[in-house]
This record gives C-alpha cells, sequence and structure tokens, in this order.
C-alpha cells in the first residue's frame, strides 16, 4: 500500500518485487550476453572453436594419427605445418582441430549432465521437503567431501579401455552436487509461494508442479553453474589425458596434445602453447559468459545490465 | 463441541466439525518437536451455497491456517470435512486431485500468487487443462472469455504478470479460480494489499461474480468494513477458535463476545463527527503456541462478570438467540451452569453485557 | 487545534519537487508541494501508492537517494532556515533530534542485535553526548512514557522478543527522546492488527498532549486522518489536491478524486449493495496526464482539464479542481 522510496517501486508499470523478480526469458539471457562487449568475443571465439571442431575433417589437411615420416618429427610452425609437428611426425594443427572437437564435446556433454542431473536432483528435494529432501541431500554432503579429482581418478583407473563417453558420464556424475543444492536452494524458495499453492488447490499433480513452476525457477543459477561447469570440465580432462588417464591414444584432445611435448617442453613449445591457448581462451571465454548470464539472475549484484 | 445448526434448512455445502491444525515447533539439536502452535484449535462453521461466510479476526488469529486447512493446502491435525455431501479429508491422489476444482483460492498476495514466467493465459490455462475441461482453441477462447467476466482486455492473455498493477493481477487470480467452475472459493485477503479506490472495484467484481455464478465465498479479511460488506454470516477468530458467529447485520448490531464488542470500536472511520466511547483492548493476543487457559480471551477481556472462573472453563460456542453463536458463558443463556463456574472460582454470576448501543450513538 | 492565526509555521514546504532520473524517463514523483505545519498540531498527509506522499515526508529530512532529487526551487523551512541549502552535517544534527521520523515496518527499523534500550539510549548518545548511564536511564524513562510494561526489565530484550506493537512502541521512544518539535510519522499503524493500531493512536495523540510535538502523519487511510488529525492534505499523483481542515474535508470535499475515494470505503451499517469505484488505476509518475493528473478517472472532466492543470488555491480549504471554487458537484454517486 505504502510507496516507498527507491525509483523502482514509485508504481512506474513494475512495482517492488518484479525488478528483484527477472522473469528469465531466453531472450533476457541472450540480450545479456550479447549486449556486451566481452559477451560479444566470448561468443565469437567459441563459435569460431565451435565451426572449426565441426570442420575438422574439411579443413584438415591430414588425418590425426597420420605419420609425416622420420624427417618431419618435432617440426616448429612453418607455413606448410602452422602448428609444427610432434615427436611421431603428425599435423598438431590436424590434432588440434580434432582435438577440440573431442574436448569441446566431453566438455559440453558432461557440465550438461551435471546440470540436468543436479537440477532434478535438487528441485526435487526442495520442493518435497522433509524425509526425502534429507536422504537426497545427505547422500549428496557424503559425496561432496570426497574430492573430485580423487572420485574421478579412482573411477578412470579402474575403468579400463575408457571411451569419450565414458568420460562424459564420469565427468558429469561427479559434478553436480554443487548444482543440486543451488537447484535446491530455489526450488525452497518458490515451495511456499502462494502461486504453488494455487497449482495444488487447482488439483495439479505434485509432478506437473515440480515439472512446471519449480524446476523453471531454478534454471536460471544452474544455468551459471553449468556454463562454469563447463570450464571445469575441460582442465580436468585436459588434467586426465595429461596424466594419460583421460581418453586413450591415438585420440587427440587438448590435455593430450601437451602431454606429448611434456618430456621437451622447453624445445617443442609449440606442442603446449597452442593448446593451451586454446584452453585457457576457452575458460576464459565460458567464465564471462556465465558472469553474463549472472546479470539476468542478480540484476542488482552488477552494473551495467 | 456444538455445532451451529443450518440457518435456513438448506444442505450446506461445506461443513467443517471440530477442524484443528497445529504445528509442531521444532528446537533442539535434534528437531524434535518440543511445543506445539494450535494454529486452528476445534472449529466448525457450515458454508451453503450461494453465501458468503466471513471469517475476521487479528493476524495470528488461525484465519489463513484454517482457510488453507479447509482446501487441505495445509493437511489438518484433526476434525472432518464434507463438501457436498463427501468426505473431503478421506481423498486420496486422483480423487482429491479431481475434487479440488470444486474448491478454489484467491490469495491476499497479488505478487506472489501467480508465477512471473508464465504469460496470464497460461496461469489461467492451467486449470483447464489439468482437468481436461477445454484444450487448443477452444482453452483459448475459454480464457478470454474468463478475462472478459473479470474485466480485462482478452489480448492481455499473451501478457506477463509483471506488466500489470496489484488490481489487475487480483483480477487474473480471480480468472485462474474460476476456469474451474468452482462452487466454493476461500478468499485470503483478497483485497488487503489494494488501494482503497482499486479494492472497491474488486469487492463489486467479486459480488457480481457471485451473483452471476452462484458462488460460495470463505472471505477471509482483517477488515472488519469489508467483511459486513461482504458477508451474510460471519464468524470471529481468536487464538485459532471461532468466538463468535452470527448474521452480518447482527453481529455488528449486538454484538455478544467482549472481544467483538471492541474490534469494531477501534477501527478508525472516517467520520470525524462520529464521536464513540472507544473500547481499547489492552495488551497484545497472546501467542498461540502458549494459549492461556480456560477461555483463551480472558487475559483481555473486560466483561463485568469476569472472574476466575473464566480461567478454567473453556467456554462452549453456545446459541445465545437466535443463530447468533458466542463463546462466553458469562453472557446469559448459558449451558455451563452457575454452580459449576462457582466451583471453579467463580463470584461473579453471568450478567448480559450490551456497551454497543451506546457505542453506536452519534454524538 | 488548527493554527493558522498562528503567525509562524513550525515547517513551511514550498514548491517542493522531488523527480527520480531513471532511464525510463523523468519520474516526477512530488510535483510542486507546498504546505506548512504548525506548532503542535498534527496534519494528516493521505494517498494510495503512487501518490508521492512518502517521497514527500523522505524529502523533508533530505533522506532521498540517486537517482532521486529533489530539484532547485524547492525550499522547506524549519524554524527559520532553509534544510535544503544547509550543509549536510547540520541537516544530519537536526534529523533524529529537532525532526524525527516513524516509519511503517517496526521490525526493520530496528536492529536485531542489539537490544531495544541500546537503541533508545544509542540517540540520546548521539545528539546529547550523554553519558552511557544517563543515557539508559532516559531509555528506561522513554521506554515507560511509552507505556512499555516494566521498562527496566524490557530495555534488556531484543525487537524479536517484542510483539509488533511493543516495537511500534519503542521506535515512538526513539523518536521522541530528543523532544524534537517535529514527528513525521510514515504508516505508523498499517503494519499493526486494528486493537493494537488503537493503543498507538492514542499513544500518539497522549505524547503530543505532553511534548507539543507537532505531527505529520502520512497514512492510506482516511479513517485514521479522521481520528486524529487536525488538517489533511489530500495527495494524488505527486500533488496536493485537496487541503482542508479534516471536519470540512468529511463534511464537503471539493476534490472529485477526495470524493471518490470517501464513497469507496466500505462502512459498516452502510448497507449498499454495491460500492462506489473510481475507474482505471493510478498513472506511471514518468507519464501524468497533461492537464489535471485525474481527469481520465474523474466523470466530470471536461475540455479545459485536459489543456489547463488546475491549481491549489489559497485557503484554509481548497481543491485543485477547475470546478473547486463554485463548488464541486458530487462526482462519484451511490449506486444502491
Amino acid at each position: 500500500m505504502a510507496d516507498t522510496p527507491a525509483v523502482a517501486n514509485l508504481a512506474i508499470a513494475p512495482p517492488a518485487t518484479v525488478v528483484a523478480e527477472t522473469v528469465g526469458t531466453t531472450r533476457d539471457y541472450w540480450r545479456a550476453i550479447w549486449g556486451n562487449t566481452g559477451g560479444k568475443v566470448a561468443i565469437a571465439f567459441l563459435s569460431l572453436l565451435i565451426l572449426l571442431a565441426l570442420l575438422a575433417s574439411v579443413i584438415a589437411a591430414h588425418s590425426p594419427s597420420e605419420l609425416l615420416g622420420p624427417e618431419l618429427t618435432s617440426r616448429p610452425p612453418s607455413w606448410a605445418y602452422p602448428f609444427g609437428t610432434d615427436v611421431l611426425s603428425r599435423d598438431v594443427l590436424t590434432r588440434m582441430l580434432y582435438g577440440t572437437r573431442i574436448s569441446l564435446r566431453i566438455a559440453l556433454l558432461a557440465a550438461t549432465l551435471s546440470g540436468v542431473v543436479g537440477l532434478l536432483w535438487g528441485a526435487t528435494a526442495g520442493y518435497l521437503g522433509g524425509a526425502i529432501d534429507a536422504l537426497l541431500m545427505r547422500s549428496v554432503d557424503m559425496f561432496l567431501a570426497i574430492p573430485r579429482v580423487l572420485l574421478v581418478l579412482t573411477v578412470v583407473s579402474l575403468w579400463p579401455d575408457l571411451s569419450p563417453d565414458g568420460l562424459v558420464l564420469v565427468l558429469g556424475l561427479t559434478g553436480w552436487f554443487g548444482v543440486s543444492r543451488l537447484a535446491r536452494a530455489q526450488a525452497l524458495g518458490i515451495r511456499h509461494r502462494e502461486f504453488v499453492s494455487a497449482a495444488h488447490a487447482l488439483g495439479v499433480s505434485r509432478y506437473r508442479v515440480l515439472v512446471r513452476h519449480v524446476v523453471p525457477h531454478a534454471l536460471g543459477p544452474v544455468l551459471v553453474a553449468t556454463t562454469i561447469g563447463v570450464g571445469h570440465v575441460l582442465v580436468l580432462e585436459a588434467g586426465l589425458s595429461f596424466l594419460g588417464l583421460g581418453v586413450r591414444p591415438p585420440t587427440p584432445t587438448w590435455g593430450s596434445i601437451i602431454a606429448d611435448g611434456s618430456e621437451s617442453y622447453q624445445v617443442t613449445w609449440w606442442l603446449t602453447v597452442f593448446p593451451g591457448m586454446a584452453l585457457i581462451g576457452t575458460s576464459l571465454a565460458v567464465n564471462a559468459i556465465a558472469h553474463r548470464l549472472r546479470v539476468v539472475i542478480h540484476p542488482r549484484q552488477l552494473p551495467g545490465r | 463441541m456444538t455445532v451451529p445448526p443450518s440457518a435456513r434448512g438448506a444442505t450446506p455445502l461445506l461443513s467443517v466439525r471440530n477442524l484443528a491444525t497445529h504445528f509442531p515447533v521444532r528446537t533442539g539439536l535434534f528437531g524434535r518437536p518440543k511445543a506445539v502452535v494450535r494454529a486452528v484449535d476445534g472449529v466448525s462453521l457450515d458454508v451453503y451455497p450461494g453465501e458468503t461466510l466471513g471469517i475476521v479476526g487479528e493476524s495470528g488469529c488461525g484465519k489463513t491456517t484454517l482457510g488453507r486447512s479447509i482446501l487441505r493446502l495445509i493437511e489438518p491435525t484433526a476434525g472432518t470435512i464434507e463438501f457436498d455431501g463427501v468426505d473431503f479429508r478421506a481423498l486420496r491422489g486422483a480423487a482429491l486431485r479431481g475434487m479440488r476444482r470444486h474448491l478454489q483460492i484467491i490469495f491476499q498476495d497479488p505478487f506472489s500468487s501467480l508465477n512471473p514466467r508464465l504469460t496470464v493465459g497460461t496461469t489461467i490455462k492451467e486449470g483447464l487443462l489439468v482437468h481436461r475441461i477445454a484444450e487448443g482453441a477452444a482453452a483459448d477462447a475459454r480464457v478470454a472469455k474468463l478475462l472478459d467476466e473479470v474485466g480485462m482486455q482478452p489480448a492481455y492473455a499473451s501478457r506477463y504478470p509483471h506488466e500489470f498493477s496489484g488490481g489487475q493481477r487480483q483480477r487474473i487470480g480471480i480468472a485462474r479460480a474460476l476456469a474451474v467452475e468452482p462452487k466454493l472459493i476461500v478468499c485470503d485477503e483478497p483485497v488487503s494489499a489494494l488501494d482503497v479506490s482499486v479494492q472497491a472495484q474488486v469487492i463489486n467484481l467479486l459480488k457480481d461474480l457471485q451473483k452471476s455464478r452462484g458462488l460460495a465465498y470463505l472471505f477471509i479479511a482483517h477488515d472488519l468494513s469489508v467483511v459486513e460488506h461482504m458477508a451474510d454470516r460471519v464468524a470471529v477468530m481468536y487464538l485459532g477458535r471461532v468466538m463468535e458467529l452470527a448474521s452480518a447485520g447482527d453481529l455488528y448490531r449486538e454484538p455478544l463476545m467482549p472481544y467483538t464488542q471492541a474490534l469494531p470500536s477501534a477501527v478508525p472511520t472516517p467520520d470525524p463527527e462520529r464521536k464513540r466511547m472507544r473500547i481499547v483492548l489492552s495488551g497484545d493476543p497472546p501467542s498461540p503456541a502458549n494459549p492461556p487457559s480456560g477461555c483463551v480471551f480472558h487475559p483481555r477481556c473486560h466483561h463485568p462478570a469476569r472472574d476466575a472462573s473464566c480461567s478454567v472453563i473453556a467456554p462452549p460456542l453456545e446459541e445465545k438467540a437466535a443463530q447468533h453463536w458466542c463463546a462466553c458463558f458469562k453472557q446469559p443463556p448459558t449451558v455451563v451452569p452457575w454452580d459449576a463456574q462457582k466451583g471453579a472460582g467463580g463470584t461473579h454470576p453471568p450478567e448480559r453485557h450490551l456497551p454497543v448501543q451506546a457505542l453506536h450513538q452519534r454524538g | 487545534m488548527t493554527a493558522p492565526t498562528a503567525p509562524s509555521p513550525l515547517l513551511r514546504v514550498e514548491h517542493l519537487r522531488t523527480y527520480f532520473h531513471t532511464r525510463s524517463g523523468i519520474a516526477r514523483a512530488v510535483d510542486d508541494v507546498s504546505f506548512d505545519v504548525y506548532p503542535g498540531e498534527t496534519i494528516g498527509v493521505v494517498g494510495e501508492s503512487g501518490s508521492g506522499k512518502s517521497v514527500t515526508a523522505l524529502s523533508l529530512l533530505r533522506l532521498i537517494d540517486p537517482p532521486g532529487r529533489i530539484e532547485a526551487g524547492s525550499r522547506i523551512i524549519f524554524e527559520g532556515r532553509d534544510l535544503l541549502t544547509a550543509p549536510e552535517e547540520d541537516v544530519r544534527r537536526i534529523r533524529g533530534n529537532r525532526i524525527s521520523m516513524v516509519f511503517q515496518e517496526p521490525m526493520t527499523a530496528l536492529n536485531p542485535v542489539f537490544t531495544v534500550g541500546d537503541q533508545v539510549a544509542e540517540v540520546a548518545r548521539v545528539h546529547d553526548r550523554a553519558s552511557r548511564k544517563a543515557a539508559w536511564e532516559r531509555a528506561v524513562e522513554m521506554l515507560s512514557l511509552v507505556g512499555i510494561p516494566s521498562p527496566r526489565e524490557r530495555a534488556l530484550q531484543y525487537p524479536h522478543e517484542m510483539s509488533g506493537g511493543m516495537r511500534q512502541r519503542v521506535l515512538i521512544a526513539m523518536a521522541l527522546v530528543m523532544r524534537p518539535a517535529l514527528l513525521i510519522a510514515d504508516e505508523p499503524t498499517t503494519a499493526l492488527d486494528v486493537t493494537i493500531q488503537a493503543q498507538i493512536l492514542e499513544l500518539l495523540a497522549d505524547l503530543q498532549q505532553k511534548f507539543g510535538t507537532a505531527i505529520v502523519l502520512i497514512t492510506h487511510d482516511l479513517g485514521v486522518v479522521a481520528e486524529v488529525a487536525s488538517r489533511a492534505l489530500v495527495m494524488y499523483g505527486g500533488q496536493v489536491v485537496e487541503r482542508a481542515p479534516v471536519r470540512e474535508l468529511f463534511a464537503n470535499p471539493k476534490h472529485p478524486y477526495t470524493q471518490g475515494l470517501l464513497r469507496a470505503m466500505p462502512r459498516v451499517g452502510q448497507g449498499l449493495d454495491r460500492l462506489v469505484t473510481i475507474p482505471g488505476t493510478v498513472p506511471a509518475p514518468t507519464a501524468w496526464p497533461t492537464g489535471c493528473r485525474f481527469r481520465d478517472r474523474c466523470p466530470l472532466a471536461f475540455d479545459r482539464c485536459a489543456t489547463e492543470a488546475p491549481m491549489l488555491p489559497d485557503g484554509a480549504h481548497g481543491a485543485r479542481c477547475h470546478l473547486a471554487e463554485a463548488g464541486t458537484p458530487v462526482a462519484f454517486a451511490d449506486r444502491a
């Protein structure tokens, strides 16, 4: 009833609560990313990477495991081989193109898997509450007590002949615990909102309320967490491949290319620098996008919406 | 507990008997319930088809919990709810969800009651789809008609809630409730968040809809003048109990409970000429976690016959005049015999106490 | 009680304009508001959401944050000096001392981590440099004055241990520690139940008698104004649309908006089937209508209302309406 001093509350069409309450449509998210220089650069960079990865077989002059011959081992970058060659005389540019395909695919799929599982798990726990909530969240606490790297290393070293899809499963299913907590907090926040009561009063089933009202509400923060998760998985996968525990050779990934040059990195610097740059660039781009997405969810925390 | 019988000989649409909703208060390390909040504590009432039963009371009296318990949005602890001849508390699963379309609710807060992510049309349509009342183009036509019925343009169906003012959002909430063609609507403070000029629009709309659709309302409010305007009969609640129940006219003309007498005298009226004797109740309402013994109102009571027995005997809700029910054994006639009162430490026999005529004299 | 005969007002507000410079345009929340407050009187400021009544209250203490701004040409003269040109330091000294404020929400206005006694004593320590012990004694005395039973024990409690009514009493105690000349009460009873509201209104009237404090009471409730104020300002669209002694306002409302508001309120014993309504809603403060701001909701509007903005005439009872001079006809008829 009372008008309050903050400007947004002056009964200019959307009053007080609406400002904190972002609708968060797809268009809002897209506008937040694209309406910002950093966001544009990040999108452009990622689009380019994805395009190159998709067209790898068209662009690449060689096949990723093709040996070019003993005279072409460990060549520095040149016009013929822009990213040089490795100890086994394979073209590094070719391997980078195919490696991007594998690395990005693993990172995107694993992060998405984490996002979906975490979202459903947490939203269910928060919405149903009570004993189910306790059961679901205590099991999350248990897994969170074990460092993720340890968990991944254990599974991966016990899994003979790990395929890239297997790696997606391992990385995806170890990355959703934090996400589920976020989703649960969101679900708890709207569980007692009156529109949820209204849906119950209409005779809408619990499952439908969960899917139609609760899950969409938790989507925003989960989207941000998932985007940041892409960066994490990317680095984690590179680390595993570097240790020789990731995707099995000769399949190239950014991590395995770095590993190939690790014995002589002072000399064959190109084996470290190019995949390293790709890793850093992608992580930065993904984090920039996550940062922009957060603007939609918490419009007051960040300037320059 | 005695039960207010049928006011008009008709069969009630909703019959609530001895309804109780208690919440455990968990404290301590292992979350063991340490105390119980008796939000609703033995309420009995009937709502007849097409009538408005008003529920008034101050915050914390349990009126909101009562409304939600009747709809089983909060599961009651004890008591029975009979709706349209069906034992509503016995229903489970699909049968319960199917029955829900006949009992709807309108909320107080026009902001939290609509999902900000769904368009107005989607929100109104949800009930239609769930109960297979209409689908596709037929559902859209229904939505347009409902919007028109609550005084909004059908084109608003594609807009989002944040584009509307509080009064308009309240209309959308009403359209959502109407979509499933209910027989009873629980109106939980539907106008208390609105400005006066808009409040009158929504009150008129609710009255029009009641007439055109033959709806019954359980109208919950803290604003006595709004309830008097809306309701045929009014129940006054205090600390989870019904203290008085009568037709709106009787209740305001001749309130019997000392609490009911004090309430209207506390309401400021826009009439500076009217100088009244005002009963200012001292103190705050006690906590429902720790209600006073006997009559829950006795610590704040100003009845001239109040005595020690009031803190011992819990007064039954009894009929003092035709269709006028009141829970006070100091207000005659009463079924609590004087001997029993004396036995509980009573020193003042029941005595008719009606300061209300004095209150309403214009000066 | 009405004191227009008293020569000098305690507070004189002239052409107050508080605008919010937002991305969606300039919101003219308060637009040319002028009024006087005389010592010891209670003036009621009534309005709905968006009328500008709360922004007016905050402007009086210069508590407007960007993008809000009190525009040049506004004057707020309190005890002979213009608060808008005074240095911030001086205004800070006046706040809580000569002018104090009571807010609507008694929970958020109190700090949950200090006892209520500490919070009342703090005011005395800040403004009077009172010693810790003297300030505490003052606090206990104030708590007793505002009707808190066993104040010495209650002073040691934290806000969450008190009821809403008790917390509002604590806020009033804080506001009155320094015996201010002016108390601005912004919806002080809106969050409270009617029986508690009655207690608080009675308390305010009592304390006013005792201390001679002038009160500016901001409210949406015409009933509250009728009970406690001697004069009233009705606000709509950031402007004062009617100014009148309270009895006059209710007996003979001149502005169609005031007439509509009075008739739209349901009253006990009124016996009407339908309430009178004012059609439409308050327009956005970024886009007030031209001419009279109420015209698109007014049943009496005519050509001149769209082109020429009416002025608020001087005098005890005046309305910002082209029809008011001759006495406005009844704008909103009762329908039985």
